[in-house]
């Protein structure tokens, strides 16, 4: 019987490549049908992984996010849901250019992380663990779009208007939003778990970086000597950071979130 | 005291704040990070506890906590000033929605013209109340706003943060850690925060059908002034509350109790099994008078260089133990009893007969002890921030300004929605 799951990981990893080809080429000669392909591709991409995860919930009875492999699957499923979330509400097809080669990076990594199905520990199997991590790759993707906004601002002045700042803006702020959601049920999943909402650890500091930074790069928009290009290398930073978090930590540092 | 407080009300002071905090988390995450044996324990202790002893050790490394520290009570006394100074402003915006009119100019949107017909005020008017906007209109001058209380819900937010603070500042004063609290199955031990004791009824620990870990817990019993006063099953991620504290789940396994011996007394026709326990000083073999001493346990036999007998491991991997029979008080034979090793035993007498039956565990379980006095209150700060976050995605603000023309029938509008110029 075919392997759905990793057929459809398989397209969606060359989808992934080829749409992010597209948007970059795109980028170049600024051709709409390269666009218009780059857009079709980033929707079968996201259809190819949704059915992806889909398939290996239902095999392995819990949502994917227990190890390396489904962590980095679900977050570069959460980035083409972030690129469609942008396209539809803000009419941006640009996000595109920074969240498909992101898209590719973190298929690859997933790609050569082990496949294998690992049961969940028992304190992970709570609907609380399923929020907190879903929640927080959704921000995460949010802070991509903002990152790609603040980029576009910076290269393209002549689009450096309203709206690019409120894109930066508003997928900033829906990261955030969301980032708190993860970080609020963290929380109370730690104090249930571990009897301490909060622990003195490398992933903990820097998730709660994220947050800190983020809610200060959304007061930064109303310092007015900070808006435009300020806002916007604050918001390159700041997806700096969560990336860092996001990868650095989990790679580079041992720590009890493994990504 | 003006100047302070104006120096306190500042927005630019916030961001400014926050990334000094980002800043000294960042480096402060990277000592931390490589110094495991200065904060390796922090979480086991009350963080102003630890910041008062163990941290006072080393300032080398944690003056980054104390810096941060600093910071976080300076961004709780700016985002109190900046709640204390705009929050009564907004409430009298918010009764007088006219003063809203002054924000015209805001940036610098000169908005678009409409005609509108006879009754320029009434179509507009009509128009915005159908998108569920409320209009307020002053002569030649119209302000409507959609969702007019969620300006307040920043404040909602701001105020959660101040209270969880204040919630994070009790936790780390007041309460008790404890950790590593082992009890076996069947014991009862006193807990050691409060009067309390505790039994562990039952170790219950479920797999799956693959071998894989499903779930483990234990009931327990809490007994004090040798009344039940509570009863219930700490589990993962759902702990027993008593006496104002909780008791954690945190692992599970098997206690070592002994070995069981299968002791055969010629003389005396017996022929039975025997326990004897770790760390007891003497087994009575029964009727017959005579007597084990249990002189040395190990875990893990195996020999060093220089024959002498020591534990490779913890594990209970090879246990043997050395005993001493004794008859009227005087030792009479002495040797080693193996349980797995392809060793013979060593004890040999003429009368009695000792071999290895089976090692005597029991399941046991590890919880920590813990309380903190502000988990509510945080909880509660925590909720306020998450609804208020969340809010502010569902809901948007719109305004809308107009100046009127009455007798032309026109209107200068500018909206904060720019889908709404399409559909006046």
């Amino acid at each position: 019987m075919p392997d759905i799951e990793l057929i459809s990981f398989m397209a969606a990893f060359a989808l992934s490549a080829c749409a992010a080809a597209s948007f970059l080429a795109g980028l170049g000669i600024k051709k709409k049908p390269l666009v218009f392909a780059a857009e079709a591709l980033t929707f079968l991409y996201l259809a190819a992984m949704t059915v992806s995860l889909v398939v290996r919930t239902s095999k392995s009875g819990h949502a994917p996010m227990a190890n390396r492999y489904e962590s980095l699957a679900c977050f570069a499923w959460s980035l083409g849901f972030v690129y469609w979330y942008v396209r539809i509400r803000y009419n941006e097809k640009r996000a595109g250019y920074f969240l498909m080669p992101l898209a590719v990076l973190v298929m690859y990594a997933a790609y050569i992380s082990p496949h294998d199905i690992t049961p969940m520990y028992p304190a992970l199997d709570t609907w609380m663990f399923e929020t907190h991590v879903g929640s927080a790759f959704i921000g995460y993707g949010f802070f991509g779009a903002s990152f790609a906004g603040a980029v576009l601002y910076l290269v393209d002045r002549s689009e450096a208007g309203r709206h690019l700042e409120k894109l930066i803006f508003r997928t900033a702020y829906y990261g955030f939003a969301l980032f708190s959601v993860s970080m609020v049920i963290g929380g109370i999943w730690a104090y249930l778990a571990w009897g301490t909402y909060w622990l003195w650890k490398v992933k903990e500091l820097w998730s709660f970086l994220i947050w800190i930074y983020y809610a200060g790069f959304l007061h930064a928009l109303y310092v007015k000597k900070m808006r435009g290009k300020g806002v916007a290398w604050l918001s390159i930073l700041g997806f700096a950071i969560t990336m860092f978090t996001y990868l650095g930590v989990g790679v580079l540092m041992k720590s009890t979130h493994q990504l | 005291m003006k100047s302070v407080w104006e120096f306190f009300n500042s927005l630019k002071l916030t961001v400014y704040l926050i990334l000094a905090i980002t800043g000294v988390t960042m480096a402060g995450s990277m000592v931390l990070y490589f110094r495991p044996e200065v904060f390796g324990d922090m979480d086991q202790d009350l963080l102003f506890h630890w910041l008062t002893t163990k941290g006072l050790l080393y300032p080398t490394y944690t003056w980054w906590l104390y810096l941060l520290v600093v910071l976080v009570v300076i961004l709780g006394i700016n985002t109190l000033v900046c709640t204390i100074e705009r929050l009564p402003r907004l409430v009298r915006r918010y009764r007088d929605p006219l003063a809203n009119l002054k924000d015209m100019e805001i940036g610098g949107d000169a908005g678009r013209e409409f005609v509108l017909g006879d009754a320029p005020a009434d179509a507009l008017s009509g128009f915005l109340k159908g998108r569920g906007y409320q209009v307020f209109a002053d002569g030649d001058r119209l302000y409507a706003e959609k969702n007019r209380w969620l300006p307040f819900i920043p404040y909602m937010v701001h105020a959660g943060i101040m209270v969880f603070m204040v919630g994070h500042l009790i936790s780390g004063l007041y309460g008790y850690r404890h950790t590593g609290l082992n009890i076996i199955e069947g014991e009862t031990v006193k807990s050691p925060a409060g009067d309390y004791f505790l039994r562990l009824d039952k170790v219950d620990v479920e797999y799956r059908p693959d071998g894989s870990l499903k779930n483990f817990g234990s009931k327990l019993t809490a007994l004090k002034d040798g009344r039940v006063i509570k009863t219930g099953v700490a589990t993962a991620n759902k702990p027993m509350f008593v006496e104002g504290g909780a008791v954690y789940q945190r692992q599970f396994g098997q206690e070592f109790i002994g070995l069981v011996l299968q002791a055969e007394v010629k003389s005396a026709g017996f022929n039975n099994y025997i326990r004897v326990l770790k760390g007891a000083s003497y087994v009575d073999i029964d009727n017959t008078g005579y007597r084990l001493s249990v002189d040395r346990f190990i875990s893990d036999f195996a020999v060093d260089e220089h024959g002498d007998p020591y534990s490779q491991s913890e594990e209970l991997a090879n246990p043997a133990v050395l005993v001493t029979l004794y008859k009227a008080g005087r030792p009479r034979t002495s040797g080693w009893i193996f349980a797995r090793m392809p060793l013979s035993d060593t004890f040999k007498d003429q009368d009695v007969g000792l071999k290895f039956a089976d090692l005597d565990v029991r399941p046991s379980s590890t919880f920590d002890v813990n309380r903190d006095p502000s988990a509510l209150l945080v909880l509660f700060a925590s909720l306020m921030v998450m609804f208020g976050t969340i809010t502010t995605l569902y809901f948007r603000r719109e305004r809308v300004w107009a100046t009127l023309d009455i007798s032309g029938g026109r209107a200068q509008v500018i909206c904060t929605d720019d889908e709404l110029y399409e559909r006046i």
